[in-house]
């Protein structure tokens, strides 16, 4: 148990070691530009592995294999919880870096941008809806709200959708690397229609 | 007020261009002493793709007269070479240095075209020769709302365009970029944009003075990432108007098709004028992030140009005409 939390820690962590080596070796001509692709590009990347860990454990486990059944793999569902809350803190300093370089803490630019880009509404609705989900990710808050709870953090899907859209909207002509994010959320909701699909089907 | 040494190294000499290394090291050096971009010179080897310069360009380049200045600090060669948009070369900011040794830039030729007197295929060598090069500081505004301060070297495009006599029917001027169907660029493999790239402008705006065809950055040869060997250079518009590697110059009576507007005319028209008061339809204009700032500056109207060109689009709808 604990070398999962270890290993779900040092995951979650990576993408901030990545960026401190890259602020050594050199963030190029626009470190700012790049400091801000990074962290929503992280952000982005593990709130799509939060959402791959259920079928990634649930798909072996289903099968009758001796071997696999050994290896526990459900242990690693509490890594839904890590990358949720390391992808939340990097979209935190997305959002600052953007709030503090880009509009120098002028909130009226905020309210403007808010109101007039679409890629911008969108992201910060992502945001503000991850933070409920931030606030109450402590086990013991888990257990005395139950099924709120998991209705609650259901939220993830959608937000998920949210920073897909804030990432479309942004691109110019090049949609190659947009396409791997999108076909790895629609395999993750794919896993779970089919799984509800089932359960109702077993009704 | 420089604060590149261009007086040491202004000239391209066989030697020089050989020692180009030594040369970097003194700029990242210089760079480093002023604070800008230190980190980003540890991490890339500094070297420049580059033709070799002719001994007609050496000449040139060292009679060079700076006839434009500005008053903003100069951006340094690394992030002019390392920061840019040129599809061909890839879509990533770091690919046009990447890959710029997959454009070939010599033998190189320029096939002029339409209602013009004197049409032809002119090899470089031929089409440089009539022309002094004089050296212009620039501003480059970029679509994508970042901004540098570049000095090129070049002569005007109307000096060109005249010597083919185009006719009065001839209303606006059509470029192309290079595009070898047999031998794409690494960024023609992929279908971002239809190749080749397309650029144009009204006749009027081609013949403006302040409209240049640069061959030469910082009083050398245009490095092939910045579109080397020859680039449009048009400073009061968006940098995508400003085409890179021209193979095709044509005179035409209709305004020609151009490749962003194609992709999607709703947010880049034919114009293309810098203006802060017109946005992207998905991000603002307003601002601008100079690069080696650190926070946004207000962008200007015409990119700073206002007083030479506003007279081009007199009673102009420009929230239309954008």
């Amino acid at each position: 148990m604990k070398n999962v939390k270890l290993i779900g820690h040092a995951l979650g962590l990576l993408p901030l070691l990545y960026m401190l080596f890259l602020g050594v070796t050199g963030l190029g001509a626009n470190p700012i530009e790049r400091l801000t692709h990074e962290t929503g590009q992280w952000g982005l990347i593990l709130l799509l592995a939060s959402l791959a860990i259920t079928p990634l454990v649930k798909l072996p486990t289903s099968v009758n294999f001796k071997p696999i059944k050994q290896l526990k793999l459900k242990k690693v569902m509490l890594w839904r919880k890590y990358f949720g809350l390391y992808a939340f803190c990097y979209i935190v300093m997305h959002f600052l870096i953007y709030l503090t370089l880009d509009l120098s803490l002028d909130f009226e630019f905020l309210i403007d941008d808010i109101k007039d880009r679409p890629y911008i509404t969108v992201g910060f609705l992502a945001l503000l809806l991850l933070v409920p989900l931030a606030v109450t990710s402590a086990q013991t808050l888990r257990r005395k709200m139950g099924r709120h709870w998991i209705r609650l953090h259901k939220l993830v899907y959608f937000i998920n959708a949210l920073a897909l859209l804030h990432f479309f909207w942004l691109i110019r002509a090049d949609y190659s690397e947009f396409w791997w994010y999108l076909i790895a959320f629609s395999l993750f909701m794919l896993f779970r229609f089919v799984e509800k699909a089932r359960r109702l089907v077993r009704v | 007020m420089s604060r590149f040494c261009l007086k040491e190294s202004f000239v391209t000499s066989e030697t020089d261009y050989y020692r180009r290394r030594d040369f970097m090291r003194l700029g990242a050096v210089n760079a480093l002493a002023l604070g800008a971009a230190s980190a980003g010179m540890l991490g890339l080897s500094s070297s420049v793709t580059a033709s070799p310069a002719s001994p007609d360009f050496i000449r040139k380049a060292k009679a060079a007269k700076k006839t434009i200045v500005a008053d903003d600090k100069l951006n340094d060669f690394d992030d002019i070479t390392q920061y840019n948009n040129f599809y061909e070369l890839g879509t990533s900011k770091t690919d046009p240095y990447k890959n710029a040794s997959a454009l070939i830039t010599d033998p190189w030729s320029v096939s002029v075209e339409g209602l013009c007197a004197k049409p032809g295929k002119l090899t470089l060598e031929d089409l440089l020769k009539p022309h002094d090069f004089e050296e212009r500081i620039y501003r480059l505004r970029c679509v994508e709302a970042w901004s540098m301060v570049i000095p090129w070297m070049g002569f005007p495009l109307a000096d060109l365009l005249k010597r083919f006599e185009p006719s009065t029917d001839a209303k606006y001027v059509a470029f192309e970029t290079l595009y070898d169907k047999g031998r794409p660029l690494p960024g023609q493999r992929g279908r971002s944009i239809r190749w080749p790239y397309r650029e144009g402008l009204r006749m009027d705006e081609a013949m403006n003075p302040l409209t240049f065809m640069a061959v030469g950055l910082y009083g050398k040869v245009l490095p092939n990432q910045n579109g080397a060997p020859l680039r449009l250079v048009v400073p009061w518009k968006y940098g995508f108007k400003s085409i890179k590697s021209i193979v095709k110059i044509k005179f035409v009576s209709e305004q020609p098709e151009t490749s962003w507007n194609q992709l999607q005319s709703r947010e880049y028209g034919f114009y293309s004028n810098v203006n802060p008061a017109v946005n992207h339809p998905r991000w603002s204009q307003a601002r601008e992030r100079r690069i080696g700032e650190l926070r946004k500056r207000r962008t200007l109207m015409f990119n700073g140009y206002e007083k030479e060109v506003a007279g081009l689009y007199k009673g102009m709808d420009l929230q239309r005409y954008f």
